[in-house]
């Protein structure tokens, strides 16, 4: 028990993100749990990570004004060879 | 290369392609490497060797799915040259980099100045859309390129860790220690940026 209270915020926050694409050892996780128990900076790095993997997928990719045409003459050149 | 019953057809077809979607394809490859004339080039090689594998494109996705395809291999061979660049460069792992040490103290516990915040409108969802955007482009740019990669290719990949672990040569704890520091960097960026008001005193 004090051993699972001892996950430290560097730990927690690299299991945050471990989480997201594997799943945690049981000991990892009741840690983790713990640990977001008593932590609120680690609860809101929580939602801060969430947010953020939120907005890099759905990116809006607009960059402004891309001229596309120089890519485009040098492509059409090569494929016309 | 693009040998059929009729190759003027499958060239027009594809040039067709080319006016259709090169726009887009430079800004999604604009929003993920830093300098643009890199993704530039990215572009053009994705175009051309999508071209060259014409007679391989099965008509079962749609050209623009292809063409996607294409560019984000392309991508992940750029995060990769960046990578391995980045290691022989800086040497394993440049300690001025490493955000750790900045953030947690030695028992590994948030220093309090950078501890994040619950902040209810910060990271809100219904956060000014726009201005999150920026300030997420501002502070990618802002993470040595490696790092980049590294958390880049987890998006791109869509959560195949393995895969971007086997992509970039590194061992699986390596790996996660990239994306972490990634992260964490990204995470004090973006709060920083979107609420100034909040800056923590650093003394």
């Amino acid at each position: 028990m004090t051993a699972l209270l001892r996950t430290s915020c560097r730990e927690a926050t690299r299991l945050i993100e471990l989480r997201a694409l594997q799943p945690l050892t049981p000991r990892e996780r009741l840690g983790l749990f713990w640990h977001l128990r008593i932590c609120a900076a680690c609860r809101a790095y929580r939602k801060h990570s969430a947010a953020i993997d939120h907005l890099m997928v759905r990116r809006a990719d607009d960059a402004p004004s891309v001229d596309a045409s120089s890519v485009e003459q040098a492509v059409l050149r090569r494929i016309s060879e | 290369m693009a040998e059929q019953a009729e190759p003027m057809d499958q060239r027009r077809r594809f040039e067709g392609w080319v006016r259709q979607h090169t726009a887009e394809l430079l800004r999604f490859a604009r929003n993920r490497v830093k300098d643009p004339a890199v993704a530039d080039d990215l572009v053009q090689t994705a175009l051309i060797s999508a071209w060259e594998s014409m007679d391989r494109f099965a008509g079962d996705s749609s050209p623009r799915t292809w063409l996607f395809a294409i560019l984000k291999h392309k991508l992940l061979d750029h995060y990769r040259k960046a990578y391995r660049e980045g290691s022989r460069l800086s040497g394993e792992p440049a300690e001025a980099d490493e955000p750790e040490a900045m953030l947690f103290d030695t028992d590994g516990h948030w220093r309090s100045q950078h501890a994040p915040a619950l902040d209810p409108a910060l990271f809100a969802d219904d956060d000014d859309a726009e201005r999150m955007h920026r300030a997420l482009l501002h502070c990618l740019e802002a993470l040595p390129e490696r790092w980049r990669g590294a958390i880049e290719m987890k998006y791109l990949l869509e959560r195949d860790a393995a895969l971007i672990q086997q992509e970039l040569g590194l061992s699986e704890a390596n790996y996660w220690q990239q994306v972490h520091r990634a992260k964490l960097r990204l995470r004090a960026c973006i709060e920083e940026r979107i609420n100034p008001a909040m800056r923590h005193q650093k003394t």
